[in-house]
């Protein structure tokens, strides 16, 4: 009895591993599962409040030194110019960002993003936007530069987006000229190709690569990005197509959430 | 380190992993300051206190991050199941050794990481290597040698030889 104890004893961290090991995987195949989205989404609420409180102490931290700055100006003329031409950027932007959304047939929500996360080649960014604000899962998310990716995961104040260049992005995308479709993916270091395009299309460099709209989750004619090289493929079947998204999602500050119905 | 210390050091080291260490990130790769309170816990206590406590670091990490829930969970479950084939004694050999310790096991956890989060993609396993998992177990026991110069070193030291 006392040697099958310590028998037992032995395999204790070995049954532990497997339990543990078999917990996690069915964790693993639980991310669709609705209870555990919840869980997972007041937990993000956790952290979002947490970083906006954070996003916005660095924000009256900056309107500090931003009053500094205003006041040397006077004696600074330099400086001045410096600070004016800062405004006018900032300003072009809002104006684009205001043109958008009164151009735009879509309903959208603004957000700004409040943090971003990266671990391999996922990425991700959180907004402060989320159910109370009319968000749901699969929305897209766009600015006014375009596409920036679609909503991963929801929580009552706060969203996870998942940008275009996470390694799992993927979208129905065709060439805006003649309508040729193909799927738009992040690549290898920093690239995006526009894939399964046949190699007797007719792609050319500086084509403009708009959403299908062959997918319940993105409308048509969202703009991705340009065509910056055209090539074969080494199966010698497809295009090989990079592309250059119109969006930088590390720089992103401001985004739209397309809502469901149209205005 | 009693049980009521390495708390307060995981409190510590969870507040600094969420909201510092996004903040030392280079190209996408940042140290991951939970794995090395895995590997200290692993390495202070028996392996079956290192496998429970990976677990549950792991599981609390997959809710407060964004991607899928369950891989840092698996990863952080193997790593504190494996710290001991590392060493076998006290971690307290010098920082040179602690460092090289984090490294092994940051590889082996990075991989799992990124291996579950790219399953089903075409990205490439050496340009996975080589591009995040490499760097990112380097990046961690860079910063698990600052640690150790920082703690006092009785944190280092076994529990068992503690209690005695």
């Amino acid at each position: 009895m006392l040697r099958w104890e310590t028998h037992l004893h032995q395999l204790r961290d070995y049954i532990l591993l497997f339990l543990l090991l078999s917990f996690s995987l069915i964790l693993i195949n639980l991310n669709s599962n609705p209870q555990v989205r919840w869980l997972h989404g007041f937990s993000l609420n956790l952290i979002g409040n947490l970083q906006n409180t954070m996003h916005f102490w660095g924000k009256v931290r900056q309107l500090e030194n931003e009053n500094d700055e205003l006041r040397s100006r006077v004696a600074d003329l330099t400086y001045k110019n410096s600070l004016m031409q800062e405004a006018y950027l900032s300003n072009i932007r809002l104006r684009n960002l205001l043109k958008y959304k009164k151009s735009s047939s879509f309903k959208l929500v603004t957000a700004v993003v409040i943090g971003q996360n990266y671990h391999g080649f996922s990425h991700a960014l959180l907004i402060n936007s989320g159910k109370k604000q009319g968000l749901e899962e699969k929305l897209p998310v766009l600015s006014s530069d375009g596409l920036v990716g679609k909503i991963a995961l929801i929580g009552s104040h706060y969203a996870v987006v998942q940008p275009l260049d996470d390694v799992n992005f993927r979208v129905s995308a065709m060439i805006q000229r003649n309508r040729v479709v193909g799927i738009f993916t992040p690549g290898k270091s920093g690239k995006y190709f526009l894939n399964y395009v046949p190699i007797q299309s007719n792609v050319k460099k500086g084509d403009v690569v708009v959403t299908s709209g062959y997918s319940n989750v993105f409308p048509k004619g969202i703009k991705i990005g340009v065509v910056t090289q055209v090539g074969a493929a080494k199966n010698k079947l497809f295009k090989k197509i990079e592309v250059t998204p119109g969006v930088q999602t590390e720089r992103v500050e401001n985004v739209f959430v397309v809502l469901k119905k149209a205005r | 380190m009693t049980n009521f210390g390495l708390l307060i050091l995981f409190l510590f080291f969870f507040v600094l992993q969420l909201f510092f260490i996004p903040l030392l990130e280079i190209k996408g790769i940042k140290p991951d300051l939970l794995l090395v309170f895995v590997i200290l816990v692993g390495l202070q206590r028996e392996r079956f206190w290192g496998t429970l406590v990976g677990f549950f670091v792991g599981l609390l990490q997959d809710l407060f991050c964004t991607g899928f829930l369950g891989v840092f969970t698996i990863a952080k479950t193997i790593s504190g199941f494996l710290v001991r084939a590392f060493s076998e004694k006290s971690v307290n050999n010098g920082v040179l050794n602690f460092g090289g310790i984090v490294f092994a096991i940051g590889l082996i956890h990075n991989f799992l990481v990124d291996w579950i989060s790219a399953w089903g993609t075409h990205v490439s396993i050496l340009i996975m290597l080589f591009r995040f998992v490499i760097p990112g177990a380097f990046y961690t026991a860079v910063l698990a040698m600052i640690v150790y110069e920082l703690l006092p070193k009785n944190v280092f030291r076994q529990y068992e030889y503690e209690s005695r």
